[in-house]
């Protein structure tokens, strides 16, 4: 759980800097967040301090380096370094892991030292928006910041610190420059991001994360049928847990007077991977495309060269999000499916084979790439390699439906799922996010309230942390 | 001068009108809401002051014999009829609460002629209170002298029974006061900061809801949109809100008071409907419970049984034990059995269902939160005490679908990949570590032994036999009684614990705490030699 002392103390005390541009306030700012942070573990701050010094330090140098050789040089440190901190404290088990079992295939005996680390809470978020932020500079896209406390509130900026969005400098550090104005407008925006973020945490995810749970504990030896349904349900469960903590994120943020991005935009509703990859996890995705495939090359080398672009993007995307072989796995297969789409919608174009978009055949498109999805949630949240083999070997030899076992599980399903695929309904129809806000008086007040009602009685409070926190 | 002054206050009501809009016909509607919010909330502090103003003696009896008792009280000029006040008295052996009003006037004597005729009445206890019910004295009942056609007058342990002669009609008692009963002057706003709360709450409540209807009647009425609260209310969030009060208004009518599917819940129930009037009031954790309810010398009323199942802590004891001295006799000694005294800081899965749904009384929400201090935990408490719905949510999930998420309060975590090892690092608990000098349920158990100290009831501590393989708790029991229970012995005279404190083979236990009947068989034994021991102690004290 946040400690929610320093939280709250946060939420109650940021709210009085509307105004507010001394660099004492905004030490102040900066002070704040890093005691909750510090609140986990001291040395998670630490850890952040260093990370902030180093990119504000290298952003100014490149900013006053003399040629370009200079500039790349000071680039290059900020990179290695950040990435050799989150290498080292977050896949250095993992890599040494691997190297012992290969030397092992190999009939070599090596105990190479395990070192007991600690992961800080955020780490890949907050290091991939310090690199960004080099880059930027880089790039000539923002000029160096001056103001190291500036800086510092744009690194440890509290709404997005433990599990992003990964927002930008060239978005956040001007606001945070700039005075901040409250509104009645912002306001209510907030409470109700906030509110449907909560809905999405205690309603969807964490009573999604009670089907999923049970199926992928060890001593488990569920049917294929229930893997499917936890596949279903797993992903409600992160969608409704990384979304709806991106969703609080930016109403806190906004209350504060700050606007941010979104991190998701109805991504199940997605007719191709391509499509998907532009809806979900936002922030990374972009971050992925501008920092490491466009770097690559992108599409400019030749058909080879940008499914090999494509796929080393994804495969490293998927180990951002941790240090494990499921994970790669999950980031190959959306690597394969991206690659695939590129090479079916070649073929299409080639050969004058274009069908005419029509309901049907959209809402075809969303359902398949929908399980095709699941399908690779499933990679995800397994425990290990063995456990996606013991999913494949159920979905081929033992997918058994029982009604009487079976049925109770498929209720609950769909009684979360529903509101939640209701409202995404009418976003997706008026194409607008804030679809419900735009909807007549009586409408909104019962969906209020009926949301209301359902997280109060169904949604549970203090047993889940969110998902992404890990990342 | 006057002119100048006059003029000030003028330029005062326009700013402050400014305050609520700038627009004048705005302004009108904001001042007439705060009109009537005013005059609303003013009558009810009448009504409040109106009450807390009068004062009442109130005595807590039992009667063999319907009668009356009349209460004569002197203000200055001695005990007459025109000072007394009647009730009539219910004698069918049970206890009730008689209330006499007493005038809003220093009050230097009292007679109390509990009957009118032939019969005995026990009384339990005299308080002096004001009319919203806070306890502003209790008369000691050493206090009360037989005087007039009194045959018997026996102090038994915290209560005195009197028997009247045969064929009397006017039987008497003194109350003498060890100082006059004097209402002080105004609101005692101190005693009753929920009612303060309450009515500011009202306040803003008629101010806001009197806008609202008004906005809504001139848009109906003449067409006329004035934009109220500069026009950006979010109108579909305040109905959405209105609507909530309303549901939770009506689900507190219509849910069944034991909606629950724990025996706390039901224990709390029994303790806000009924008496009890036990000689030993009995506390514990499940294990406790199993040995109180296995051992058949206390299976009779003399015995109040508070035990519970589920880990309730030491907090969730010491609540109980709050709450059963609230409305019953003062038991003579409490017994508190308990495997785990240390158990939880609150911190864990159970305490949602076990201690934050279930003990929230406005008392007690605050007095976790002054030791907690933690706002997450504070607001989900007052959630549980404001909203129905969200209390008795699983009683309401079975209703509505069908099925419950009752299975999370087992606690699945969600397996944390990666992270660990973080705790000893926590920033807040090295700083807690530093500031806080004892833990929750510690304070607890403190404030159990202080409560029951003003009454002089003592407490017996005993634990149950340890299972060989819980080591660190038999350490730990073994700790505290070199350490911590003797320092506590010295604070607390009433405290008694049990120094033998010994491990038992694993084999008499289905699980770690909880015996089986082999292991049954020899611990009720033990526990009703304990039991036979502590009454022989009492007794002892009792009569010496």
């Amino acid at each position: 759980m946040i400690p929610s002392w320093s939280f709250a103390h946060l939420l109650i005390l940021q709210g009085g800097h509307y105004r507010a541009t001394s660099s004492l306030m905004h030490l102040s700012s900066f002070a704040r967040p890093a005691l909750f942070y510090a609140a986990w573990d001291l040395r998670f701050l630490i850890l952040l301090g260093l990370t902030t010094l180093i990119d504000y330090t290298v952003g100014l140098a490149i900013s006053k380096a003399q040629g370009q050789k200079w500039r790349k040089i000071y680039l290059l440190a900020s990179i290695l370094s950040n990435l050799t901190i989150l290498g080292f404290f977050k896949y250095f088990n993992f890599f040494s892991d691997t190297f012992t079992t290969i030397m092992a295939l190999c009939g070599l005996q090596v105990h190479p030292e395990h070192i007991r680390l600690f992961l800080p809470v955020g780490i890949s978020f907050y290091t991939f928006k310090s690199i960004s932020y080099t880059i930027d500079v880089y790039r000539r896209k923002i000029t160096a910041t001056r103001d190291f406390v500036h800086y510092a509130v744009y690194i440890s900026f509290f709404p997005q610190l433990l599990a992003g969005p990964i927002e930008r400098a060239t978005q956040l550090l001007p606001q945070i420059a700039e005075e901040r104005l409250i509104s009645w407008k912002k306001i209510q925006f907030g409470v109700y991001h906030v509110f449907w973020g909560l809905f999405l945490k205690v309603f969807v995810a964490d009573n999604m994360a009670l089907l999923v749970n049970p199926i992928f504990t060890k001593t488990a030896t569920p049917t294929g049928f229930e893997y499917l349904v936890a596949g279903y349900a797993f992903a409600f469960q992160i969608y409704g847990d990384f979304a709806g903590y991106s969703y609080i994120s930016k109403g806190i943020a906004g209350i504060l007077g700050f606007e941010t991005m979104y991190n998701f935009n109805l991504p199940y509703f997605s007719r191709n991977p391509r499509e998907f990859w532009h809806r979900w996890h936002i922030s990374l995705s972009t971050w992925l495309r501008d920092y490491l495939y466009i770097p690559l090359g992108g599409n400019q080398g030749g058909r080879f060269r940008t499914n090999l672009n494509l796929m080393v993007t994804m495969l490293l995307g998927g180990l951002w999000h941790g240090a494990n072989f499921t994970f790669i796995i999950w980031g190959a297969y959306h690597g394969a499916l991206l690659i695939l789409h590129r090479m079916a919608k070649d073929f299409f174009s080639h050969n004058a084979l274009g069908v005419k978009q029509t309901f049907i055949s959209s809402w075809l498109k969303i359902f398949l790439l929908f399980h095709a999805v699941v399908l690779g949630w499933l990679f995800f949240r397994a425990e290990s390699f063995g456990q996606i083999m013991m999913i494949f070997n159920a979905f081929l030899g033992n997918f058994q439906f029982d009604p009487a076992r079976h049925y109770q599980i498929l209720k609950k399903l769909a009684f979360y799922v529903m509101p939640l695929i209701g409202v995404q309904l009418i976003q997706y129809q008026k194409d607008n996010l804030l679809a419900v806000l735009t909807m007549p008086l009586p409408l909104r007040v019962f969906l209020y309230t009926a949301l209301f009602y359902l997280m109060t009685i169904f949604g549970l409070y203090g047993t889940q942390n969110f998902i992404y926190m890990q990342f | 001068m006057r002119f100048h002054v006059r003029l000030k206050i003028q330029s005062a009501i326009r700013y402050s009108g400014k305050l609520f809009s700038a627009i004048k016909n705005a302004r009108v509607l904001y001042w007439f809401a705060f009109s009537v919010a005013l005059i609303l909330v003013g009558w009810r502090i009448l009504g409040f002051h109106t009450d807390v103003s009068h004062t009442y003696l109130q005595i807590s009896m039992k009667s063999s014999v319907d009668g009356t008792a009349q209460l004569y009280y002197d203000v200055g000029n001695g005990l007459s009829e025109a000072n007394s006040v009647t009730v009539s008295v219910i004698g069918d052996q049970n206890y009730h609460d008689y209330q006499f009003r007493l005038p809003s006037l220093s009050v230097y004597g009292m007679r109390f002629d509990p009957l009118m005729s032939e019969g005995s009445v026990v009384i339990r206890h005299v308080q002096w209170m004001d009319g919203l019910g806070a306890v502003m004295q209790i008369i000691n009942l050493k206090l009360l002298q037989p005087l007039n056609q009194i045959g018997g007058f026996t102090f038994t342990d915290q209560e005195v029974e009197v028997v009247t002669n045969q064929k009397v009609n006017d039987p008497q008692i003194g109350v003498q006061l060890s100082r006059p009963l004097t209402v002080g002057r105004g609101f005692s706003f101190w005693r009753h900061p929920v009612v303060i709360l309450r009515i500011l709450i009202e306040f803003v409540a008629v101010f806001f809801v009197v806008t609202i209807f008004l906005s809504f009647w001139l848009i109906w009425r003449k067409n006329i949109a004035l934009p109220i609260y500069g026009g950006k209310i979010p109108f579909a969030m305040l109905l959405a809100f209105l609507a909530v009060i309303t549901i939770e208004i009506m689900q507190q009518a219509k849910l069944p008071a034991t909606a629950s599917y724990h025996e706390v819940d039901e224990l709390l129930y029994h303790l806000q409907t009924q008496h009890i009037h036990a000689d030993y009031m009995l506390l514990g954790d499940s294990v406790g419970r199993q040995l109180f309810n296995n051992t058949p010398y206390l299976q009779n009323e003399k015995y109040a049984m508070l035990a519970t199942n589920q880990a309730i802590t030491m907090t969730g004891q010491y609540f109980i034990a709050k709450r059963y001295l609230q409305r019953n006799k003062m038991p003579r000694a409490v017994i508190l059995l308990i495997s785990r005294y240390y158990h939880s800081h609150l911190d864990d899965s159970l305490s949602d269902n076990y201690i934050q749904r279930t003990f929230n009384n406005f008392s007690e929400i605050f007095e976790i939160f002054l030791l907690k201090r933690d706002p997450v935990f504070t607001a989900k408490m007052l959630a549980y005490r404001l909203l129905p719905s969200f209390k008795y949510r699983l009683f309401l999930q079975k209703r509505w679908a069908g099925f419950t998420n009752a299975e999370s309060y087992t606690g699945i975590p969600y397996d944390n990949k990666g992270s660990g090892g973080a705790a000893r690092y926590s920033l807040l608990r090295t700083l807690k570590s530093h500031m806080e000098k004892e833990n929750i349920p510690r304070h607890h158990l403190k404030s159990l032994l202080a409560m029951l100290d003003i009454s002089h009831i003592p407490m017996f501590f005993l634990v149950p036999a340890i299972n060989e393989h819980s080591m660190e708790l038999y350490q730990e029991y073994r700790n505290s009684c070199e350490g911590l229970f003797p320092k506590l012995q010295k604070s607390y005279h009433n405290f008694h614990f049990d120094n033998d404190a010994h491990l038992l083979r694993a084999e008499y236990y289905v699980d770690e705490a909880h015996f089986n009947e082999a292991g049954l068989k020899i611990e009720t034994q033990h526990l009703h030699e304990k039991i036979i021991n502590i009454e022989k102690l009492i007794d002892g004290k009792t009569h010496p």
